[in-house]
């Protein structure tokens, strides 16, 4: 019996990294030899180990501070075109030190005085920029930079209006069913042309709340039920025709609204926009007293993904 | 795209979670993970001028996101931190767990994270984008710069030294069973994962 397959050995063997002749005899040796074998499926289980690992979910103002720190990044080269050393918010430019920071055009931002800063450099070179307050979900307050960067294309689908909501009617698409603390439920979601931006989204919100969200609307039956219309009578789209509504298949919206729920009552489906990138908000009510949670979610939300870009709390009006 | 923050912008959309779960699997602690992200996109932002080829876009961004992550996984070693990291990382993990995300971290992820940091950057990122993001071998060499033998065996020295630090989490009935113990290389669902189905496959470009 040759000697015993060593643990590095065996994971060549399994990634097809030795040569034929010390691969042919592993085979060999493999299939008369139970410790060898096991040393083998054990290497397998640390691949399904490392497949398994599911970490935290991005942060959701990360997406928000990247796209206003290449705003800013991009308005400091326009402001500065020779500015090689103009420090961000009055910190030094370069706290690498192995990279010459004169190797590029301009200094990179270390990443902590990139965030301290961002609000400073974004009221600087940003029009419209203005400071919101976000309550998260914990309690705590934060405060960022709203700097109102237009950030994607827009779809000609669904142009984004700016501003306070659009005065066009919101279309409404099929009910979606969600599960609502273990029973079923279902939300009828729009679709406007609002452009919500974090500075107006909470204004905007509870004003989309009160005029199209369930339980809310002035008129009709069932108003405890389900999302429904109000006066403003949107023009229904009939159900059969639309694997999708305004762009999103439905089974990806039907799992988006279900994950963000996450059984809790939802006030509020609009497919809309959010600093001019294709975006859904979802407003639920965990419990009657409490206020309403405001989640925006990016085009990748679904049964498996949340892809949540802003949360932040109202009062439920 | 070169100088135009609104094209680029659009670029990160549709790569950050790719991105992002890069980010997070290489480097432990998520809020240095977000630093790293957010370096990297402003790194690539600035040399987008110097980017050719529309193809490679997506290997082009993980590459600066993988050495922006490698960067500081070598800082790190070579000046260990002075405290402060387990903090944020729990306050981390509290965030986290106040989201409705299913996908927050067990008990199994931290360990198995906490093993992979013991490996050398190198090894640690063949790992992530080989075993953990289930990319193939061909674009793993080109995210990294090296040829696919190099792949091939950070992988398996990788995994070898793995083996004695995973031992107590091998319960393979719970939940993983038989027929996905073996899975091809780049053949895994990203069931569960927060790559994007749209992208279309694992293959990153």
């Amino acid at each position: 019996m040759r000697p015993h397959v060593s643990a590095e050995t065996m994971a060549r063997y399994r990634q097809g990294d030795l040569n034929q002749r010390r691969t042919s005899h592993i085979g060999t040796h493999l299939a008369g030899c139970e410790r060898c074998s096991a040393l083998n499926e054990d290497l397998g289980g640390v691949t399904t180990l490392l497949a398994g690992v599911h970490p935290p979910p991005m942060p959701e103002d990360l997406t928000a501070r990247i796209t206003s720190a290449i705003a800013a990044e991009s308005a400091r080269r326009t402001a500065s075109p020779a500015a090689g050393k103009a420090p961000v918010a009055g910190r030094p430019p370069a706290a690498r030190q192995h990279r010459s920071p004169r190797r590029s055009r301009l200094p990179r931002i270390a990443p902590k005085v990139a965030l301290g800063g961002l609000a400073a450099a974004a009221a600087v070179v940003l029009v419209g920029g203005g400071i919101y307050k976000v309550v998260t979900q914990t309690g705590s307050t934060a405060t960022s930079a709203a700097s109102g960067v237009p950030s994607a294309a827009e779809p000609a689908t669904r142009s984004p209006a700016n501003g306070p909501m659009a005065s066009a009617l919101p279309v409404s698409g099929p009910a979606l069913q969600y599960q609502r603390s273990g029973r079923r439920d279902s939300i009828t979601p729009i679709t406007t042309s609002a452009n919500l931006t974090p500075a107006t989204l909470g204004s905007q919100v509870t004003a989309e709340v009160k005029k199209y969200g369930a339980g809310f609307a002035k008129t009709g039956p069932n108003a405890q039920q389900s999302g429904r219309h109000g006066s403003a009578s949107p023009a229904a789209v009939p159900r059969e025709q639309t694997p999708a509504f305004a762009d999103i298949p439905l089974a990806s919206l039907r799992g988006c609204v279900n994950r963000i729920a996450a059984g809790s009552l939802v006030l509020l489906v609009d497919v809309a926009h959010y600093r001019g990138a294709p975006a859904t908000i979802i407003v639920t009510e965990a419990a009657k007293t409490g206020p309403m949670q405001i989640w925006v979610v990016g085009t990748g939300c679904s049964a498996s993904s949340s892809d949540v870009l802003q949360h932040a709390t109202a009062t439920t009006p | 795209m070169a100088g135009d923050p609104d094209a680029f912008g659009t670029l990160f959309l549709r790569h950050r979670d790719r991105l992002w779960a890069v980010a997070v699997r290489t480097l432990a602690d998520p809020e240095e993970a977000a630093d790293a992200l957010q370096e990297a996109m402003i790194s690539a932002f600035r040399r987008a001028g110097s980017f050719r080829g529309d193809s490679a876009v997506t290997t082009w961004l993980h590459r600066i996101v993988i050495n922006a992550c490698l960067d500081r996984l070598r800082r790190k070693a070579a000046r260990p931190v002075a405290g402060g990291a387990d903090e944020r990382t729990l306050d981390n993990l509290a965030t986290a767990h106040a989201m409705p995300d299913p996908s927050s971290d067990s008990d199994t992820s931290m360990d198995v994270r906490s093993a992979l940091r013991t490996l050398p950057p190198d090894q640690q990122a063949a790992l992530v984008l080989v075993d953990m993001l289930g990319y193939p071998v061909a674009i793993t060499a080109e995210i990294l710069g090296v040829s696919e033998g190099t792949v091939k065996s950070r992988c398996a020295r990788g995994r070898a030294r793995l083996l004695p630090r995973l031992a107590h989490l091998r319960r393979p009935a719970e939940q993983h069973p038989a027929g996905t113990r073996r899975r091809a290389p780049g053949n895994r669902s990203a069931s569960g994962d927060v790559l994007p189905a749209r992208e279309g496959g694992e293959n990153p470009s």
